[in-house]
């Protein structure tokens, strides 16, 4: 009875049955297959989190991703006239998280690889790409670099997933994926 | 009780009052009695208050509904995860604690002033969080992530409240010394005990954790401390918000072996593979705090591989485990009863109209089923990309925390109220309901959750139209439907919830008194054991023979294996990233 | 151990409960094999039987692995550039 002390003084002698045995030896395997899973995925996956990623200070950001946003502004969009930018394909694009937007819009080439800045200006964010469902974590202080190819053409939402105050639901931002030589 | 069974032992200098349990032969102190009944009707407060923040939260986010302002519902959220993640869990596992060592060991409870102490810090921290957190300055989540700040009180509660906590286990170590010195029992603790020991050990590190990073950051809201670094603040914060529901995983596997000891005589089919199953937990359990932390800039995929999968899923394995020793160990007690006909008699003739045991089963599948699957699959790293921070998040905890832990601390209540507050439940045909109504209900919202989440809707987020945003994103309209439904199973949960509050405070104050004449009616229908021919036959190494276990834990695995491949099927269609 | 006959309690007053309880309980008396010195219970026991090498266990590593290893990660992010 799991409420009394065990029978024999020296259970750990006990034998154990085959049924449990057999169990036991499935979970210890199946573990081992999810553990290397993700290694495997590391190596022959496409979609991994990139490790890139530096100390900044969030005004020193800021400046960067508007020095970008000035030389690649193709236009500007919306009742509050936020800039699109468009970089070059292959190159480094930069977005700023801060309560409560993503700035600037961005637009990308499909099948294009970008070098995608993602930092905060003031607190903790979610970068939340939708309807693709890819969510990272973005802080202040870090500006985290991840290279990303966008696989489908169409407008993307970014939604904020990190609870950054009262206004954290009108905190959106956009990513348009052109087919490559348009758009701009 | 009447007088004669109040037995007075003199040790060394301290004087201890015991009872005899007549349903269990147990001595219980009077001390850790009062102590248990304190921490259990503490518990079930703050489950009440919490309950309807829940229930508001759900209904503000069924959008026809759409209860609260947005104000509120940040204010009501951050309330809602404090009040039932936090203290309605620690406070019953205080009372688990001392009821898993003083009374199961028939021992004396160490230091009950010191116990006391540590249960009021408990009770002022928690109403002092509460309290900041209603005054409206401190909506900044459970989590308070830096740099939002929180009320300097808001974290002083907190710091209190672990305080008192940590004092908690102390005791309850303490009270292991004293049982083993003054051999109240013989050989190792029962396997409950252990079980509670797992729970304690890693409440030490959680609540050690917890201390370690809210001093710091209590002195930063009080302006002693310039900056708080948010990396490290999630980690560490995590060591402490992920385990304490590590806590909860080793309280409440132990309590389903308890539940099913007590009510269906089930015995553990091996002490040394179920004591191996919790030492897997006393080891890596508590490395899983790394599952918020996945998409997180800074932290090496060596890290979180490691730390994410609890080293190599040696705790999952743990879990498969419990998953299949405790229907096994029932199977082979019904069995022994002479529920022998075909591969589910036993399941079948199980005392479903006993709340404890209904509520025992329904925690066990339901955390298997979908707490369990849907944790393993979104701590996979590069999987988490896909769920990080949306609705898949509490949807997959409500699976863990409500259907596994809330609901099987609810059927444990059923037998404690007789066993320790010495009361009949009160309207025994409401309380047979009432494990399916909040059961059932728990496993909608943690499936409409998941669902949502996987169509992206953010947690923690008042508005899925993003109606007032500058660039709104619109999600699929069924993630609406996600919610409304979700919405429904939060008014049946509450129901259900509600019904257990009322069930069991009317018991303990209105409840006819149990002694040894209806003990054994007070804790509820049991199979009826009278087939003895059958008692050699099984139970023991050389006899074991569970087809129906078999068949439980085969189509879990196929269900894992198949949900967890799905997934990686689905990661692969996304953007790559490098 | 504890037996449910056991209990001074009960003498006289058997519900169902208790009766069905020590019809289980009853069950295969174990064979004494040999009481072996205490000194003979294997290694693995003696650790499942001591709590506080377990708390011990179950807070360092942890420790070491989730925190320590963590935070070192963290003070090593280099600068931007
Ligand atoms: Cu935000």
């Amino acid at each position: 009875m799991a409420i009394h002390s065990p029978e024999s003084r020296i259970w750990w002698n006990e034998p154990v049955a085959r049924g449990e045995l057999v169990w036991v030896a499935i979970a210890f395997v199946w573990g081992l297959i999810m553990f290397f899973m993700m290694i495997y995925w590391h190596i022959y996956g496409k979609q991994n989190l990139s490790a890139v990623v530096g100390r900044v200070d969030p005004e020193v950001y800021v400046g960067k991703v508007e020095a970008f946003t000035e030389k690649y502004k193709v236009r500007e969009e919306g009742e509050t006239g936020i800039p699109v930018a468009k970089p070059e394909a292959g190159g480094d694009a930069y977005m700023v998280a801060r309560t409560f937007e993503w700035w600037p819009v961005l637009e990308l080439e499909k099948g294009k690889s970008y070098k995608l800045h993602l930092s905060s200006a003031d607190l903790q964010h979610g970068f939340s790409l939708q309807p693709t469902n890819i969510n990272i974590q973005v802080h202040p202080g870090l500006e985290h670099v991840v290279t990303v190819t966008p696989n489908e053409s169409g407008t993307f939402g970014v939604v904020c997933n990190e609870y950054c105050g009262l206004g954290h639901h009108v905190m959106g931002g956009r990513i348009y994926v052109v087919e490559p030589g348009q758009g701009g | 009780m009447s007088s004669v069974a109040i037995e007075s032992r003199t040790l060394g200098a301290i004087a201890a009052k015991f009872r005899t349990c007549p349903a269990t032969g147990l001595k219980v102190d009077l001390a850790a009695q009062a102590l248990i009944k304190a921490n259990a009707v503490a518990a079930v407060v703050f489950l009440a208050i919490g309950g309807i923040f829940g229930l508001m939260v759900a209904l503000t986010r069924w959008p026809a509904v759409h209860l609260l302002s947005s104000d509120m519902f940040y204010l009501v959220l951050t309330a809602h995860g404090l009040d039932v993640l936090l203290l309605w869990i620690i406070f019953f596992e205080m009372a688990v604690l001392y009821f898993a060592s003083a009374v199961i060991l028939s021992s004396r409870i160490a230091a009950p002033r010191w116990a006391w102490v540590g249960f009021i810090l408990m009770v002022i921290g928690g109403l002092m969080t509460n309290v900041a957190v209603l005054q409206g300055e401190s909506t900044v989540m459970f989590t308070s992530y830096p740099p939002l700040k929180a009320q300097p009180h808001f974290y002083l509660g907190l710091i209190l409240f672990a305080v008192g906590a940590l004092i908690g286990c102390c005791v309850f170590f303490g009270t292991l010394v004293i049982a083993k010195e003054e051999r109240t029992y013989e050989g190792s603790i029962p396997l409950v005990t252990f079980g509670a020991l797992t729970a304690a050990i890693i409440a030490v590190f959680t609540i050690a954790s917890g201390a370690i990073i809210l001093i710091p950051t209590f002195l930063w809201s009080v302006g002693y401390i310039s900056n708080i670094d948010t990396l490290t603040y999630k980690l560490v914060w995590w060591a402490m918000g992920h385990s304490s529901q590590q806590i909860n995983v080793s309280a409440h596997v132990s309590i389903w072996y308890l539940i099913a000891a007590v009510t269906v005589g089930a015995k553990p089919l091996s002490e040394k593979v179920s004591r191996t199953a919790f030492l897997m937990y006393i080891l890596f359990l508590q490395l899983a705090s790394a599952h918020h932390l996945l998409v997180e800039p800074g932290l090496s995929s060596e890290w979180k591989i490691v730390n994410t999968s609890y080293m190599m899923y040696l705790a999952v394995m743990g879990s498969m485990i419990h998953g299949m020793t405790v229907p096994g160990s029932i199977e082979a007690a019904q069995r022994k009863s002479g529920f022998t006909r075909g591969a589910f008699e036993w399941l079948r003739k199980a005392p479903w109209g006993n709340p404890a045991f209904a509520g025992m089963f329904l925690s066990l599948v339901m955390f298997g089923f979908i707490g369990g699957i849907s944790g393993v699959v979104l701590g996979t790293e590069q999987l988490n990309i896909m769920m990080h921070n949306t609705l898949y998040v509490p949807g997959h905890f409500h699976g863990t925390v409500v259907t596994g832990t809330t609901l099987a601390f609810m059927a444990v209540t059923y037998l404690v109220v007789p066993l320790i507050f010495q009361r009949e439940i009160i309207w025994p045909k409401l309380a047979r309901i009432q494990p399916y109504l909040f059961g059932i209900g728990a496993a909608g919202i943690s499936m409409f959750m998941m669902g949502a989440g996987t169509l992206g809707v953010a947690r923690r987020h008042w508005d899925l139209a993003m109606t007032d945003a500058a660039l709104p994103y619109g999600y699929p309209p069924i993630a609406s439907l996600m919610l409304g439904l979700n919405g429904l199973s939060a008014i049946m949960a509450a129901t259900g919830g509600a019904l257990y509050v009322v069930i069991v405070v009317a018991s303990i104050l209105f409840g006819k008194k149990v002694d040894e004449t209806n003990i054994g009616t007070a804790l509820g229908p049991m199979p009826q054991r009278v087939v003895r021919d059958a008692v050699t036959k099984y139970g023991n190494a050389g006899s074991w023979h569970l087809p129906g276990t078999y068949v439980l834990v085969t189509v879990f695995f196929g269900a894992f294996v198949l949900y967890y491949f799905v997934n990686w099927k689905y990661l692969s269609e996304l953007w790559p990233m490098q | 151990m504890i037996y449910i006959k056991d209990s001074p309690a009960l003498a006289g007053t058997k519900s169902q409960f208790v009766i069905a309880w020590e019809g289980f309980m009853a069950q295969d008396p174990q064979p004494e094999t040999a009481v072996a010195p205490p000194e003979r219970i294997p290694f693995m026991q003696r650790l499942l039987d001591n709590p506080f090498l377990l708390l011990f266990l179950g807070v360092v590593i942890p420790t070491v692995i989730y925190i320590l290893w963590g935070v070192m990660e963290i003070t090593q992010i280099p600068l931007a550039k």
